[in-house]
């Protein structure tokens, strides 16, 4: 777990999990970018041409679906409530406590969270990678 | 079915097809457009538009300000099979993102938002509508308003704390080390990011460098 630890940006960490969640985290931010022909160009799609991006794409989206998945499953199990004070709650737990299924939409509460983590990820690296 | 297999005829099927495809989008576009029309720069290519003009070297800011010299300040490309506005002046933006701001407000769908967007559930990649509105709602009120971010201060806090006590400790004493600085605030970055919404921290050094560091090489630090 590395919640609550002293972590410093020296520190000699040969973690392969936690270099596999920031370089999926990158990739994610940098297909975001990418444009995926056939949506520009429909007759593409029609023909099944869907190309490179399309794919590593659905890969990304898999992989990000279970990180952001196990975060949000972490959260609910561990009772914010009672654990942590109003203050310490993160972004999680603060939508688990807002958030319902929106039958509108068709979305349910779990992916209505991980899509707006994902999108909430996005969108502050995308201008801190400019720097 | 025989002749299908010759490469020429089809060949012929596919041009023939294009072709057809080409005449029904004009038909379509011209029976929808009211009102002027804005300038279109020639040269717009069967299915994929202008978009061959604007994968050239030039990078795509000169591209367009050559249109406008040549077109003026709002007219109309081509991406794909789709038509885009492009605007550049102030009274424009004024037009498109004031007045006219709702007729705007959504966006094209695109493979995005149904792969990393879960089938547009995040608002980032949601059409404008009801839905749209009441998820950024929510984020504006709970997830970014001033109250939450002062409660979340320390996490930003702590991260100002790390990284200053870490460079201090990356010049280990020396006056002159050359530090990427655009590296340590990315991960300075990311790691405020995903605290704030898992409350976990990923981000280090690599292993290697630390090991380095150590080791009393730290002059070899300033070449990476």
């Amino acid at each position: 777990m590395l919640v609550n630890r002293y972590f410093s940006y020296l520190e000699d960490v040969d973690d392969a999990e936690a270099h596999g969640v920031v370089k999926l985290i990158k990739e994610f931010m940098h297909i975001s970018g990418e444009f995926v022909p056939s949506d520009l160009i429909p007759v593409l799609g029609w023909f099944g041409v869907h190309g490179k991006v399309l794919k590593s794409m659905k890969r990304i989206a898999k992989d990000l679906d279970s990180l952001v998945g196990g975060w949000v499953e972490e959260h609910k199990n561990s009772d914010p409530l009672r654990n942590k004070s109003l203050e310490k709650h993160d972004f999680i737990d603060v939508m688990l406590s807002v958030i319902q299924d929106d039958p509108l939409s068709g979305h349910d509460r779990d992916t209505i969270i991980k899509a707006n983590v994902t999108v909430n990820l996005l969108s502050p690296l995308l201008d801190s990678a400019n720097l | 079915m025989d002749f299908l297999s010759q490469p020429t005829t089809l060949v012929v099927i596919a041009i023939t097809t294009i072709l057809i495809y080409n005449t029904w989008r004009k038909k379509k576009g011209s029976q929808k457009s009211k009102g002027a029309e804005p300038p279109e720069p020639s040269g717009a290519l069967p299915l994929i538009g202008h978009l061959h003009l604007l994968g050239a070297q030039t990078p795509l800011a000169r591209t367009f300000a050559a249109l406008a010299d040549k077109y003026g300040p709002i007219f109309q490309i081509r991406l794909g099979a789709y038509p885009a506005l492009v605007i550049c002046n102030q009274e424009a933006i004024k037009e498109c993102f004031t007045t006219n701001d709702k007729v705007l407000a959504s966006r094209p769908k695109s493979s995005h938002g149904v792969h990393l967007g879960y089938n547009f559930a995040g608002f980032g990649f949601a059409p404008y509508g009801t839905y749209w509105t009441k998820i950024r709602k929510l984020t504006m009120l709970e997830l970014l308003s001033a109250r939450r971010l002062q409660f979340l201060s320390h996490v930003y806090e702590s991260e100002i704390d790390t990284l200053v006590k870490d460079l201090w400790l990356y010049l280990g004493g020396k006056t002159h080390v050359k530090v990427t600085i655009s590296e340590w605030l990315e991960r300075f970055t990311f790691n405020i990011i995903i605290k704030m919404i898992a409350g976990k921290r990923y981000m280090h050094i690599f292993g290697k460098l630390f090991v380095m560091f150590s080791s009393k090489s730290v002059p070899k630090l300033t070449c990476w």
